[in-house]
């Protein structure tokens, strides 16, 4: 009794065109259409306005080093602060770099200097260039003032610039050296696109089989029945994650291939819990599309609960908790802790044991449920 | 009083039954939009991420690193987890992902300090976390370049400089960062507010493309035109009213939650930010028909709907900047009324923009509005009312 149920739900699957469009096609044009926006990865050329009170020498050497800066791109040197709040409210910059009238006077006074470095905080990533970027110019122009100064008293110049900075701050990035924005949120993203398409599919079937009081599988509800068709689901997710573990991450050239052993022992775990997990949300709804409606909305939510883009230990401890309920988040975090990090079985021991967790609650809800179908329902492949 | 005048009503109440009579299409227009947008705001609610976990390889163990280690722990946003003995020790908890980065201090720093040498911290952190790895790159630089100033601030008064003198020295022109609008760099501020109208505009289509896919899938397209009296116009009015209504009042109660019980006052123009939200809920109101109307299918206009919806807040430049996006993308996000739409909100409610700075976006979703709900009627009036289009599963 699996096996034919087994085949029954892939002939059901393979035959509803709406299923079979969110269950293969919709996962590959994600893959191709999520990571679009983010395909340079990391951002450059930040527009940025001068606001120059002072109009010395050493405000136009600040100047020439912004224009000559990397990360920034000056598009506008101007007296007045006005104009410069009027480019920030049109989104012409990103950032502002105030220097003061009087600022050479204090500096050749050995009076310490100020000046103002603005960035638009509602823009973080493009708020993160301009500051830097700023700063660093600012730095950059102060040491070389520093260094002449202490080149004065100092024998040499590599003295000075120890004296200068004692502690040299070295950082490294791990994992995602590049620290590209796309590989940062697509592969937890990827896992999140598996299931939504999943869950969608799953609930559309179910809802049509309740709909036309037809299920693949009629007669008794027996447990042969309810493993077949949980079998054959699983094998979609198990699919789509190939996919994407495998095509999309290489072809993205995104951090991967960690740790392959384990990937492919979470894969199986993972398919036969969003597999259960699906078929007790499907046995909820009694119309084709009821699934879909829900799904669409709460892919946004569920994405940031897995605690990717935003750390679990800053959620309300409700949430900490209730997160788990939920296939994606030991998925999404097993999968990049796996995929991106080569992250060991023992390191992931706390999401395997979560998903290890949901499988046997999800099977046993359902096959609950699963009994209590209507055994009078006629088998759609025989009507 | 003539029949044309009563013919509103009754599609109206026709609509109105039908709510009442569907549990899940009436939480839809009600509660599953305010549990839904309630806890997303959870999420994020403590804005600013605290105590996120480091581990620190002391290799000096002396009084200067252990002063680096303390201030660490002591920096509100970072929490020493351990101190490890090995960078292999140390990746296995940034695998565990029980710390998302880790300072190596080298075994002669206070040795090379107290030289006058220079001594080098490498700060090793979990790119693929990149917001716990920006947040604490930020705090963990903070902490090292104090460190390092106060030691450079007693060489130099042990060379017989004055405080004063010495502080002018060692840094000529300081520089004070700002970040406007948004002073803590809060995720409160930056996503939250964007995530709401993220979530709305998807609500918006399903609702509108399910209460007139539905006639048609049903094929009761001639039922809801004769409630209508025979006006298109009308019948597609009655449609929208609901979710109209319904969304308005969500903008409304998201405006007045944030701006009051969360502190995050509107500094700019408020009639311009309320026109802006009831232009994107038309803009979306027009999209929505014009997705029904052009696939009279509400399979596959929900499937347009998750597809131009769900992934809307990538494309709309709020996380990752619209410049720094592909010719492609940004065409996409250009053709999204949300990312008109966050780009009014964020001049209007936080960086404190008057109305004019806005005109271009608002007529732009006025476009979308009349464009898409124009194009939508014109095309449900030709088509919808034929036996062919019913039924499409």
């Amino acid at each position: 009794m699996m096996w034919p149920a087994f085949l029954a739900t892939w002939r059901a699957m393979l035959t509803d065109k709406g299923a079979l469009t969110l269950l293969f096609i919709g996962g590959i044009i994600y893959s191709f259409f999520y990571p679009l926006p983010y395909s340079t990865e990391i951002v450059q050329r930040v527009p940025v306005a001068v606001v120059d009170q002072d109009r010395s020498a050493m405000s136009r050497q600040l100047t020439r080093f912004a224009m000559a800066h990397p990360s920034l791109r000056v598009i506008a040197v101007t007296p007045d602060l006005p104009v410069a709040q009027d480019l920030l409210w049109r989104d012409e910059v990103m950032g502002v770099l105030i220097l003061p009238d009087g600022l050479q006077t204090d500096v050749l006074a050995g009076r310490a200097a100020h000046a103002q470095v603005a960035g638009n905080g509602l823009y973080l990533m493009l708020n993160k260039v301009a500051l830097n970027g700023l700063a660093e110019v600012v730095g950059t122009v102060s040491a070389g003032i520093e260094l002449k100064r202490l080149g004065a008293g100092t024998p040499s110049t590599v003295q000075a610039n120890q004296q200068r900075s004692p502690i040299v701050f070295d950082a490294v990035p791990l994992f995602n050296v590049k620290e590209g924005y796309g590989a940062y949120v697509v592969p937890g993203v990827a896992t999140l696109i598996v299931q939504q398409t999943l869950l969608i599919g799953m609930t559309m079937l179910f809802g049509t089989w309740y709909q036309r009081k037809s299920f693949p599988v009629a007669g008794k509800r027996t447990a042969d029945g309810y493993i077949g068709m949980l079998l054959a689901f699983a094998c979609v997710a198990f699919l789509n994650c190939c996919y994407f573990f495998g095509f999309v991450f290489w072809f993205q050239d995104y951090p991967r291939g960690g740790n392959f052993g384990g990937m492919l022992l979470l894969l199986v775990l993972f398919s036969l819990a969003e597999a259960a997990f699906g078929m007790l949300l499907g046995m909820l709804f009694r119309t084709r599309e009821r699934g879909t409606q829900l799904m669409i909305a709460t892919s946004m939510p569920v994405l940031f609960l897995a605690g990717l883009t935003w750390p679990v230990s800053s959620m309300p401890v409700v949430l900490q908790w209730l997160r788990w309920l939920l296939p994606s988040t030991a998925g999404i975090q097993g999968f990049v802790a796996l995929n991106q990090m080569g992250a060991s079985l023992y390191e992931i021991r706390h999401e395997v044991a979560g998903l290890l967790a949901l499988l046997v609650a999800c099977v046993a809800l359902g096959w609950w449920r699963w009994r209590k179908i209507d055994e009078t329902v006629v088998d759609l492949n025989k009507a | 009083m003539n029949d044309a005048d009563k013919g509103p009503v009754s599609a109206l109440a026709r609509e109105w039954t039908r709510l009442r009579g569907d549990f899940w299409d009436f939480g839809m227009l009600s509660w599953i939009p305010v549990v839904l947008c309630g806890m997303l705001w959870l999420v994020f609610s403590s804005g600013i991420a605290r105590d996120l976990p480091i581990v620190v390889i002391d290799n000096d163990n002396s009084t200067l690193s252990r002063q680096l280690t303390r201030w660490l722990d002591a920096s509100p946003g970072i929490e020493v987890a351990a101190k490890v003995a090995s960078s292999d020790a140390a990746l296995h908890r940034l695998r565990e992902r029980t710390a998302f980065g880790y300072l190596l201090i080298p075994n002669d720093f206070e040795q090379k300090l107290l030289g006058g040498r220079q001594a080098t911290v490498q700060w090793l952190y979990n790119a693929q976390f990149s917001s716990h790895a920006g947040a604490l790159l930020r705090d963990v630089r903070t902490v090292s370049t104090t460190l390092s100033a106060g030691i450079e601030m007693t060489a130099r008064a042990k060379k017989g400089m004055s405080g004063v003198q010495a502080a002018a020295q060692f840094e000529p022109i300081r520089t004070t960062l700002n970040s406007l609008y948004n002073e803590n760099t809060s995720y409160e501020a930056f996503l939250t507010l964007a995530l709401m109208p993220a979530m709305l505009q998807i609500f918006i289509v399903v609702a509108v493309v399910t209460s007139i896919g539905r006639e048609l899938r049903d094929g009761t397209v001639p039922q809801w035109l004769a409630s209508a009296n025979g006006s298109w116009l009308r019948a597609v009015g009655a449609k929208l009213l609901f979710p109209l209504l319904a969304y308005v009042a969500l903008a409304l109660l998201y405006l007045l939650f944030f701006s009051l019980a969360r502190g995050w006052a509107v500094a700019g123009s408020l009639p311009a930010l309320l026109l802006s939200m009831l232009l994107l809920v038309l803009a979306y109101c027009g999209l929505a028909t014009l997705l029904i109307a052009a696939t009279l299918s509400l399979r596959l206009a929900l499937s347009g709907a998750a597809f131009i919806t769900a992934p809307a807040f990538a494309f709309a430049g709020q996380a990752f900047p619209l410049m720094a996006m592909p010719a492609p993308a940004r065409a996409w996000a250009q053709a999204l009324p949300l990312t008109h739409y966050l780009q009014l909100q964020t001049k209007y409610w936080l960086a404190g923009a008057p109305w004019r700075y806005g005109v271009q976006e608002m007529l732009i979703l006025a476009g979308f509005a009349i464009g898409c709900g124009a194009v939508g009627v014109f095309l449900l009036a030709r088509r919808a009312n034929a036996p062919a289009a019913w039924g499409r599963a």
